[in-house]
């Protein structure tokens, strides 16, 4: 297995690659590539960066945007309409904000280019936000929200899941309704991970009405945990049994 | 004169007909169903409840008002009111209230489109604690890869996915 | 100024009764019992209609937020598409109806009964946006957009109520007389359109329906039991009736004043049962005319193979006839009108005709037997204005009954003179024909005098 972790977009993205009959440095070349590509996305649609497309689009600097500025936008205002508004990056205290997709969003390119190149079977984990390749199926812990070490469940993944929480600091969720969070952290399996990404944030949010959503969703699952120590999880939503006992 | 009788005549055996025939079927359904579920409702209210955090019984009160129904609270001890999930309504669920008082049902009412509430209290009863014991160790779960809140670059270097990096690095 | 081909006089019976041939097929009388059983069944659909939201279910929307305007919207929806459907049935000119109401009298209460389904269907998309709207938190217009997208079938059930309101809007008197006639037929025509786009939605959204099969089965039936009608009676029948009787124009005779008399010829006339009265919507096929179908009251009995309508030649359409080729293929639908001898209530008539409405009285009176002893009156400007007077002048004889003739202008002769020429007029069942406005005078003239309104029939036309 060919590992590595780019510090790109304020985070740090892990690839998982496995070369099966390919040349390791000719995976390693290809996770260049996605690694280059990360880092032109970062560059387009940071925040922090002044630069960016992004920066510039929210004050007014440009009125034209690139095409993959536009796809985001789509995307953006599917994923609204899709979690009912729970998911609002233009409801965001700063202006118009995807970072809650754009990370999903680069990730599920950065697999595409991994991809393209031969390899078959790859993870790539985009701080915490997960897609795989297509054809195997990865075991994927979820993060304990009270316990930095350890997990409150093991998923089963063969399309993508995202998470999306309060704990980590750095991390601000916003109600574009101006009610309370509902969860300490949620997770959402299935779809693209640009979406799950989305949908992640949403549910953090909402909490049951987006549950309720994500019921009405096909192969898209989700669950989350509240504060109380409660987790509510969609009907498909299956954890993985566990091989050993736990502590 | 006969022409205005035989229409409006016909309009009204029509009217008494279908009321006579057709019958209150949904509501006996209900009835039978509805003695299944046994959560009261004020029940909810409690279980999210915690001495210290006061989001989680207002993000409840706030999802309730949200769902636009809200859950009878007042739950006096001479009445009892259950609520039952019921059949689905062809486009949404439909949940039925059923009220009743020194052991009979005294009131039964439907409460149709209002899927998410009825939902929301399936939910209530599936609700899972996570405590201490659920905590699980990473090494003996055997994952490829962690799912959780975005981490900063530093926190990275603390976090479990690091050492899942390296594990496989190895 | 005989005709060379249809010899319209009374002596024609002794000439049919010569004919070596299959009888002449005799009309029905119209069946009271058929109109009445249509009105029955009507009503019983409307109670149910209104009922059935109360036991099916739908009743329970009203304990949910926004609960009533779901209820109402859910309920007009219902209601407001039966009515639709009755209005279908009507346009039908299911004979049933029509042979009882008229083709005027069925028109007329199409269009009475008009705005009412418009009416509800359009609450109904209002209140039941709204309900959804206050049930999901979000502003009206909004909501419009989520509904529309989100529910099946609703795009085209909006674009029917688009087409409903509009051709309401064209119906509108002021608006109807500004545009041509064929173009507001035409334009109404989409309401069929509408009607079969907006099922869908009825059946896949409609609480009375959803989980309901026999009320969705009940609800398709019947549907398709009114469009069975509309193309049998407004396209079948006339089609069949046209090719087999294959009417062709074989003579155009000027009657004086304006009016022309044309003959067709066609096949198996005998087969072709016309009451004394009656109509067809006649549709020449020719350049500029095969588009448009026309009423003409046939304006005497058939002699097979000939039949003959009398025109007064005034707006574009009818000052064409006059010009008409020999030869000219011609297509019927009908007949139509209730202004018939099977309308009579009592023993004696009394036909008041003014103008080119003799035509249809001169049909009536033929129709009529010989013992009825009628008194007829004819209403006309002018001498020249007198048209078919001979033939009207023999009938009468024929019939040991009184003929009339008032001319002069309105006020020279009053209307309410024939109070005094037809004292016993109480007694007599009243056949009015002739403009609408004559029509209307007259009899409003014969109630005042104390006639039945039952006993009055009328014939206006539209000139």
């Amino acid at each position: 297995m060919i590992t590595r972790a780019e510090p790109v977009m304020g985070t740090v993205v892990s690839f998982l690659a496995d070369p099966n009959e390919l040349a390791p440095p000719d995976v390693e070349e290809a996770i260049d590539l996605a690694c280059c590509e990360l880092h032109r996305i970062d560059e387009q649609f940071s925040t922090w960066k002044a630069s960016s497309e992004l920066s510039r689009w929210r004050n007014g600097e440009i009125l034209e945007v690139s095409e993959l500025m536009d796809e985001v936008f789509e995307l953006c205002a599917h994923a609204c309409d899709v979690s009912r508004g729970f998911f609002d990056p233009w409801a965001m205290p700063g202006g118009f904000d995807p970072t809650g997709l754009v990370k999903g969003w680069a990730a599920e390119r950065a697999l595409s280019i991994l991809r393209r190149r031969g390899v078959r079977d790859a993870l790539i984990n985009a701080g915490g936000d997960v897609c795989v390749a297509p054809g195997r199926t990865y075991r994927v812990g979820i993060r304990h929200p009270s316990f930095a070490d350890a997990l409150c469940g093991v998923v089963e993944v063969d399309t993508s899941i995202a998470t999306s929480g309060i704990y980590e600091r750095g991390d601000h969720l916003v109600n574009p309704f101006g009610g309370p969070i509902a969860a300490v952290s949620a997770t959402v399996v299935g779809g693209r991970l640009a979406i799950a990404d989305a949908l992640a944030t949403a549910l953090a949010v909402g909490g049951k009405e987006v549950l309720y959503l994500i019921e009405q969703l096909d192969g898209v699952e989700g669950f989350f945990i509240t504060a109380a120590g409660g987790m509510f999880k969609s009907s498909g939503m299956k954890f993985s049994d566990l091989p050993e006992e736990q502590v | 004169m006969k022409r205005s009788f035989a229409l409006w005549g016909a309009t009204t055996a029509g009217f008494a007909g279908v009321i006579a025939l057709h019958g209150p079927t949904n509501q006996t359904l209900s009835i039978a169903q509805a003695s299944k579920a046994t959560t009261p409702a004020p029940k909810s209210a409690t279980t999210s409840s915690s001495p210290s955090s006061a989001s989680p019984s207002t993000t409840l009160a706030a999802s309730a008002t949200k769902t636009t129904v809200a859950p009878p609270s007042t739950a006096s001890s001479a009445k009892e009111t259950a609520i039952g999930q019921q059949e689905n309504y062809g486009y949404g669920q439909m949940s039925v209230k059923v009220t009743i008082s020194n052991n009979r049902i005294v009131n039964v009412a439907v409460n149709s489109i209002q899927a998410l509430e009825s939902y929301s209290l399936q939910l209530e009863q599936q609700v899972v604690p996570i405590l201490k014991s659920e905590v699980l160790s990473a090494q003996s779960a055997n994952i490829s890869s962690l799912s959780g809140a975005t981490y900063t670059s530093e926190a990275y270097a603390y976090s479990l996915q690091s050492a899942l990096d390296q594990l496989h690095f190895k | 100024m005989a005709s060379t081909t249809f010899d319209p006089k009374q002596s024609s019976l002794g000439q049919r009764a010569r004919q070596r041939g299959p009888e002449p097929a005799k009309v029905r009388a119209p069946s009271t019992l058929a109109f009445t059983a249509v009105l029955v069944i009507f009503g019983l659909g409307m109670g149910v209609a209104i009922g059935l939201p109360i036991v099916d279910g739908t009743w329970s929307e009203l304990h949910g937020q926004g609960g009533l305007a779901m209820f109402i919207g859910s309920t007009t929806g219902l209601a407001g598409t039966y009515l639709a459907l009755i209005m279908v049935i009507l346009a039908s000119r299911l004979p049933a109806l029509e042979r009882i109401l008229g083709q005027g009298g069925v028109i007329h209460w199409h269009r009475r009964l008009a705005p009412w389904p418009l009416i509800l269907i359009s609450i109904h998309a209002v209140l039941l946006t709204l309900a959804y709207a206050e049930a999901a938190h979000r502003g009206v217009l909004a909501e419009v957009g989520v509904v529309v997208n989100t529910f099946p079938h609703l795009v085209s059930a909006t674009v029917a109520l688009g087409i409903m309101v509009g051709i309401g809007l064209i119906s509108i008197r002021q608006i109807r007389t500004r545009i041509p006639r064929e173009n507001w037929w035409m334009l109404h025509l989409l309401m069929y359109v509408a009607l079969i786009i907006s099922f869908a939605h009825e059946v896949a959204l409609g609480p009375s329906f959803v989980k309901h099969p026999l009320a969705q089965e009940s609800w398709t039936v019947a549907w398709l039991l009114a469009a069975a009608l509309v193309i049998t009676y407004r396209v079948g029948i006339p089609v069949y009736r046209s090719l087999r009787h294959q009417l062709r124009v074989v003579e155009v005779k000027p009657e004086g004043d304006g009016v022309v008399s044309i003959i067709l010829k066609g096949r198996d006339l005998e087969r072709l049962a016309i009451a004394g009265g009656q109509f067809f919507e006649w549709r020449f096929i020719a350049p500029g005319m095969w588009w448009q179908a026309h009423p003409f009251t046939v304006s005497a009995m058939p002699r097979p193979p000939y039949l003959r309508i009398t025109v007064k030649s005034l707006g574009d359409f009818s000052g064409r006839l006059a010009e008409l080729k020999v030869g000219t293929a011609v297509a019927i639908e009908g007949p139509y009108g209730s202004f018939t001898r099977f309308a009579r209530r009592k023993d004696q008539v009394l036909l008041i005709a003014g103008g080119i409405g003799v035509t249809a009285a001169r049909a009536l009176l033929e129709d009529l037997p010989l013992k009825s002893r009628p008194v007829v009156v004819l209403r006309a400007s002018d001498d020249d204005d007198l048209t078919l007077a001979d033939e009207v002048e023999e009938l009468v004889r024929y019939r040991k009954g009184i003929l009339h003739k008032l001319i002069g202008s309105r006020d020279e002769v009053p209307l309410n003179s024939i109070v005094a020429l037809v004292p016993d007029m109480a007694n007599r069942d009243v056949f009015i024909c002739g403009s609408e406005g004559f029509v209307e005078a007259t009899v409003n003239m014969a109630q005042l005098a104390g006639v039945d309104p039952d006993a009055i029939h009328q014939e206006a036309y539209s000139i």
